[in-house]
Formats: structure tokens, C-alpha cells, sequence
């Protein structure tokens, strides 16, 4: 069972996915009553087993109704960093600012930064939880330190900071 | 502008997304209704050597079950099978997409649909309170589900209305030829279907005093 705390742990996950409350809700219930229905054997992991129920009903679900936003990947990006998420560690910035990023985002940039400031993951670890290439992960990475980036000089340009 | 790390800044926008509190209590309910113990003793660890050999044989067993009841759901009327899926989806009451009182406005919102709602007569009850609608599937087709409220009872119905394909769905009752729509029981919960304008209605009727 989860506590309180653990369901809005969850339903946070659920809005990084969808960018939407209803929605999020939504997914929240469709994965916990199917968490229910089939519960992971291993009850220190239930909630990386919700997660991963979360993530796989979001991409059925919202994949198919377009809903996701989905773009291609560079897989020819090569990097020498030994943690890309790393590079991310010193960039400071205003919660204003960081608001206005957060919204230029896609759904999987979000999960990635999401898995990244929230879950303490290295780039190695969100693409072994994405199940997906490193490769795929660091062409992300360097598209969200470019939107980052843009986004912080336009605020200097402006002011902002 | 005070700077913080954009670790914490994410960390700050996190912290700002919360359920309401009767979403909170409907989703700890959800878990209360369940069985806890059956949740509690299944997480305890990975069955014995001597118990997957038991599962294997119960998996069989379930499967020809299964065959066997997928054949006779194939064979189920249509009435039926939208009755089981309309009703599943009214007991859910998943939350609504969009909040109105006018069918206008869920006609607006409704841009996936490939027909427009139809004001059938209880949407122009005034005893009935529209309070809004969501997207579902009927029978795979996307379709729109509204939500009512008696002003009277207070009991919360759902309205489903859906694209009608004589081919896939056969004969249905038709308003506008005098025929009385058919009603079907699911889940304890009565449900009429019929067409209208060409388009599959279905309307739940959860109390007996409605």
C-alpha cells in the first residue's frame, strides 16, 4: 500500500509525464489499480514497480492519441563527459526562469530532468530505467542544455536574472 | 531575482504540484477497497520451485477458461458488451476533461470526435444538470462520455455517445423510428442503448429511483 506521501510522489512523476492535472490524475489511478490487480514481488521496489507502470500506461496510452511529443534522436552525439547530467549541477537560475524552461520542455526532456533533480539518477541510470540507449539520453542532454542555455541568455538580454 | 541551482529550482516547481485532497482520499480508497493482505502477502518474495510448478498447472487451467470465454464473449450481443464497458467506465468516474453546463461548449472541446453530440432529451431535462464530459472508447471507437447530475436524487448518471456503424454494431432500437432503446445489465447497473441521429446513445441509470 502506499502512504500518502508516496501517492503525491507519484502523481508529480505522472504530471512530469503529462504536463496536464486531469490527465495526471488520470494515469495515477489507471497505474495504481492495476499495481493492485498484479502487485511487484518485491515490496521495497513498489515503487519503482509503480513508476514503470506509470511510464509504460503513459506511453500507451497518450502515444497512440498523439499526445506525446515526440522527436527524433541524434545518435550520432559523442561526448567525453564522464556524467552529462552533471554539466547541470552549476548552472544557477531564478525559480521564474526555471518555470519558463519547465514549460518549453517536452515530456521526455521533463522525465529526464525529473529522474535527474528528483530521483538523484546519473545519465547512466535514467537510460537504464528509460530503457534506452546512453547515446539517445546524451543527444537529450545536450538538446535540454541548449534550450537551457537560450533561454538563460534571453533572460540576461532581458534583464530577468 | 534571487538564483538558486536549477536542481533546486525543479525541486521548487515539484513541491508546487499536489493532489486535492478528495483526489488523495479517493486514491488511499482505492487501495483500502482492495484486498491489502492479498497486496502485502504477494510482495513478500518469489514463490517456491514447488509452487511455480502448482502456477504452471493453474495457468493452464486458465487459459483453456480463457478460450473458452473469449469464445462466448465473441458471441455476446452488442447490447451487452456496451453495457459491461459503459458501466465499468460510470463506476470508474474518472475525472472530467472539461467542466460545462453547456453542450456548446463540449462540442467545442470535443475536436477528435468525428460527429457532433446529439441533444437528446435528457440533456434538455431541466431536472438533469450537465457538469461535463471526458473522451472514452466504445468498442474500440472514440466516443464522448457526459456526466449528469439530478437535481432532485442528487444520483450521477453518464450519457455515452459514440460513432453507430450498422455493420459493426447490427440492429439497434432507432428514435426516430418510434423504437423503444434496449436495456441492458452490468456491473448492478442498469444501461439503455439506442440510436439517434445516427449516433450509438447510451445512458446509465445507476439508482432504481431515477
Amino acid at each position: 500500500m502506499f502512504d500518502k506521501n508516496q501517492i503525491t510522489t507519484l502523481y508529480r512523476y505522472c504530471h512530469v509525464l503529462t504536463n496536464h492535472e486531469a490527465n495526471a490524475y488520470d494515469l495515477l489511478q489507471t497505474a495504481l489499480e492495476k499495481c493492485l490487480r498484479h502487485p511487484p514481488n518485491e515490496l521495497r521496489a513498489k515503487m519503482s514497480y509503480m513508476r514503470t507502470i506509470i511510464r509504460n500506461k503513459f506511453i500507451d496510452q497518450y502515444r497512440d492519441a498523439q499526445k506525446i511529443e515526440l522527436q527524433e534522436f541524434d545518435e550520432n552525439i559523442v561526448t567525453n563527459i564522464h556524467d552529462e547530467l552533471s554539466s547541470f549541477e552549476d548552472i544557477l537560475i531564478s525559480q521564474e526562469s526555471a518555470k519558463i524552461i519547465w514549460a518549453l520542455f517536452d515530456s521526455s526532456e521533463r522525465e529526464i530532468m525529473y529522474l535527474w533533480a528528483i530521483q538523484g539518477l546519473t545519465t547512466a541510470e535514467v537510460a537504464q530505467f528509460l530503457d534506452i540507449p546512453k547515446g539517445t539520453i546524451v543527444s537529450k542532454i545536450s538538446r535540454l542544455r541548449k534550450k537551457v542555455t537560450s533561454q538563460l541568455s534571453t533572460d540576461i538580454e532581458y534583464g530577468a536574472l | 531575482m534571487k538564483n538558486i541551482s536549477l536542481k533546486q529550482a525543479i525541486k521548487n516547481q515539484m513541491d508546487g504540484i499536489e493532489l486535492s485532497a478528495s483526489q488523495l482520499d479517493n486514491l488511499m480508497q482505492i487501495q483500502e477497497s482492495t484486498n491489502a493482505n492479498t497486496f502485502e502477502s504477494a510482495a513478500k518474495g518469489q514463490p517456491s520451485k514447488k509452487f511455480t510448478n502448482f502456477y504452471a498447472a493453474v495457468a493452464t487451467i486458465l487459459i483453456t477458461i480463457a478460450i473458452g470465454f473469449i469464445f462466448s464473449i465473441s458471441n455476446t450481443p452488442i447490447a451487452e458488451k456496451i453495457a459491461l464497458e459503459v458501466s465499468g467506465n460510470h463506476l470508474k468516474l474518472k475525472p472530467l476533461e472539461v467542466k460545462s453546463g453547456q453542450l456548446e461548449d463540449l462540442d467545442s472541446y470535443f475536436t477528435l470526435l468525428d460527429f457532433k453530440l446529439v441533444t437528446t432529451g435528457i440533456l434538455k431535462n431541466t431536472n438533469w444538470t450537465l457538469l461535463g464530459a471526458r473522451y472514452c472508447t466504445i468498442q474500440g471507437h472514440t466516443a464522448a462520455q457526459l456526466r449528469l447530475k439530478n437535481k432532485t436524487t442528487g444520483a450521477t448518471e453518464t450519457l455515452y455517445q459514440s460513432p453507430y456503424y450498422h455493420d459493426e454494431f447490427g440492429s439497434l432500437p432507432v428514435l426516430e423510428n418510434n423504437q423503444k432503446p434496449i436495456e441492458s445489465f452490468a456491473k448492478g447497473v442498469s444501461v439503455k442503448i439506442w440510436v439517434e441521429k445516427g449516433v450509438l446513445l447510451a445512458l446509465t441509470n445507476s439508482s432504481e429511483d431515477n
